[in-house]
């Protein structure tokens, strides 16, 4: 891990700014979803364990160079759940993907986000003498 | 409602030990650092209901076919695995963090429930298990000694659907809606 990854935590403490106040409130007792983050030469794929979110709850942005999922378990506030009302994470990226060709999907809490790379992201294969 | 973090002595000190060598690979490509997520995977919440209690059970990716629930006396045990992500052949791996292996979570009860009328679905990869207490300490009391015709006489007629009700072990589960 270093300069090289294509992408890295951002743990900016502005994270706040500019977000409403209501969705605030709701980020109450979110986690940090843990994740598998991999590179091949043509993509991106994270996978985030968000269980109890329901495709519905799920919000995945690409903003500029940062990448934020954000996604509310359905009933745990209402219950006062000692569980993860909800999960919210963001990464900044280093490399350019292609933003059309970016998508995301949850399936039995586990959200999965593929992110193609640019056509000139992708690695080249250097012949060697 | 507290987050009960119980291992059971004994069966539980076995599957620890089974764990902790299956869990070795792990550790020594520091996903699981001093076997942390034994602790921390999976995490669990029993509620305390009007009627009994549930227990939910975070196993992101898990079917309910991949766990085992079971229940003898006042013990409710979990048992699974969790397989280890395998990126594809070309790939290189920028964060490993979600948790593998096997894994046992003894839940103890605050008190003895209807083992037959437990029922367990995975539903977004939490494992949801109503336990509801005994006819006889629901609400409003019945009369000790009443025989099994007045007391069939109380119970209302549309009950739940019949099934194979085994009474140790093994649960008649019902499934969750089929995750597309």
């Amino acid at each position: 891990m270093g300069s090289k990854d294509d992408l890295s935590d951002n743990q900016d403490p502005r994270e706040s700014l500019g977000v409403e106040r209501d969705a605030r409130v709701r980020r109450r007792n979110y986690g940090r979803p843990a994740v598998d983050i991999y590179s091949t030469d043509v993509e991106m794929v994270v996978l985030a364990d968000m269980p109890g979110v329901q495709k519905s709850d799920l919000d995945v942005t690409l903003e500029k160079d940062e990448l934020v999922i954000e996604g509310r378990v359905a009933g745990r506030e209402e219950s006062e759940s000692a569980l993860p009302w909800g999960y919210h994470r963001r990464f900044r990226l280093r490399t350019n993907f292609d933003r059309d060709r970016i998508r995301a999907g949850i399936r039995g809490g586990v959200l999965r986000v593929v992110l193609p790379k640019a056509v000139g992201e992708r690695s080249q294969q250097v012949p060697v003498d | 409602m507290s987050e009960e973090k119980k291992t059971a002595s004994g069966r539980g000190a076995l599957a620890e030990l089974k764990q902790a060598v299956t869990g070795l690979f792990d550790q020594v490509v520091g996903l699981a650092p001093d076997f942390g997520f034994r602790r921390e995977f999976p995490k669990h919440e029993l509620q305390v209901e009007d009627d009994g209690y549930q227990a939910f059970v975070e196993i992101p990716g898990l079917r309910r076919d991949e766990v085992e629930v079971s229940i003898s006396g006042r013990a409710l045990s979990i048992t699974g695995e969790r397989p280890r992500f395998r990126p594809p052949a070309d790939a290189r791996m920028i964060r490993s963090e979600r948790p593998s292996g096997e894994f046992t979570l003894a839940i103890r009860l605050p008190a003895e429930v209807d083992a037959a009328a437990v029922a367990a679905r995975v539903r977004d990869g939490v494992l949801e298990i109503k336990l509801p207490k005994p006819r006889a300490g629901r609400g409003r009391s019945v009369d000790v000694g009443a025989d099994e015709a007045s007391r069939a006489a109380e119970e209302p007629s549309s009950h739940e659907r019949p099934g194979p009700k085994e009474d140790s072990a093994r649960m008649p589960w019902e499934d969750g809606p089929a995750e597309s």
